[in-house]
């Protein structure tokens, strides 16, 4: 297993989403989101995403410049569109705005939508609770490729996602739960070589996880339940 | 179903099953925990230790958060590690794109310790 220091990871990532043309500021920023998961052991979700994000930048999936935009806003709600950019980003907006409107009024909430896809949740919620708010976040995934079953051995009807939980401890620290949705096909199993439960794997033949990416990744950090 | 309805219908972003939804919404909720009074984060931290002192088999007990932060600590000191079939993908972008592929350590990996357990399921 090859080893980098995260801050050589996080600028050789930063370095090919610049290539492609992505903002100097938002690579930097993305390729940390990404080797933050990889230090924390969730590697699926890690820099290898980056892989993902170039592949989808030259479909025209994913734009390099957008920037996300804050609107229809209420004192306790906000909606961030992300204007078809990195999801990171969207978020990064999001946790501002929430962490300002849920000082001043007690609780907001907040709707991303319109950003592609981010792989972890728990980065930004940690944000939140690091200034003292009780945090949690959802996001699905790709409706129309359902992911997880419903009910042992059926068929996938849901698309999986992430959730995420973060509240300050007594002692500085914080109480982080972060979690994925996302079921790998029955055939595989953990990196403890623990197969996924049953309610959460689809049918093989309908199981759509992505194998090519798990095994790039290393294979961790697939099938549902808590991260860590 | 509770991350579709939050994510998927109330951001508007649609849900699985829903003809040409893009899916992939967010649905983030703050609260000020201040506001719930000085002792809620005690109370958190009485938990924490109350779950922990519960015992397991072996290695102990680790609340949510904890596996994670040691795994952030360790890599910090010895370098991230990535997969060989992560390397390869990124290193044939790195010379698609002109760029270099820095170099790297090769510190020996290392396992968390035998038999601790997480709460709730956690790797």
């Amino acid at each position: 297993m090859r080893r980098w220091p995260g801050t050589i990871l996080g600028e050789w990532g930063a370095s090919l989403l610049r290539a492609a043309g992505v903002p100097a500021p938002v690579a930097v920023r993305v390729a940390a989101v990404l080797v933050d998961a990889d230090m924390a052991g969730y590697p699926r979700c890690g820099i290898v995403r980056i892989a993902t994000y170039l592949s989808a930048i030259q479909r025209g999936e994913l734009q390099a410049s957008a920037q996300p935009q804050v609107a229809g806003t209420q004192p306790a709600a906000v909606i961030v569109r992300g204007g078809g950019g990195f999801g990171e980003e969207a978020l990064a907006a999001a946790v501002g705005e929430l962490a300002v409107r849920a000082g001043r009024l007690g609780v907001a909430a907040a709707a991303v939508r319109d950003a592609y896809p981010v792989g972890r949740l728990a980065p930004f919620v940690a944000r939140l609770a690091r200034r003292g708010r009780l945090a949690w976040a959802w996001t699905n995934g790709d409706s129309a490729r359902p992911r997880v079953a419903a009910v042992p051995g059926g068929g996938a009807c849901l698309s999986g996602g992430a959730l995420a939980g973060a509240v300050p401890r007594g002692d500085g620290r914080l109480l982080l739960l972060d979690m994925c949705l996302a079921a790998r096909p029955a055939s595989a199993g953990g990196p403890d070589g623990r197969r996924p439960a049953a309610a959460w794997r689809p049918r093989r033949e309908q199981g759509s996880g992505s194998v090519r990416g798990d095994r790039a990744a290393g294979g961790r950090a697939d099938r549902g339940g808590l991260r860590g | 179903m509770a991350t579709e309805l939050l994510a998927g219908a109330l951001t508007g972003a649609g849900c699985a099953g829903e003809a040409g939804s893009s899916g992939a919404g967010i649905f983030l909720l703050a609260v000020d925990v201040a506001r719930l009074g000085p002792a809620a984060c005690r109370q958190v931290e009485r938990l924490c230790g109350f779950v922990r002192g519960a015992g397991a088999p072996a290695g102990g007990v680790w609340v949510p958060g904890e596996l994670a932060a040691r795994r952030r600590a360790r890599q910090a000191r010895d370098g991230v590690a990535l997969a060989p079939a992560a390397c390869r993908l990124l290193a044939r972008w790195s010379a698609r794109l002109g760029q270099r592929v820095p170099p790297c350590s090769a510190a020996p990996a290392e396992g968390l310790g035998p038999g601790a357990a997480a709460v709730g399921g956690s790797r």
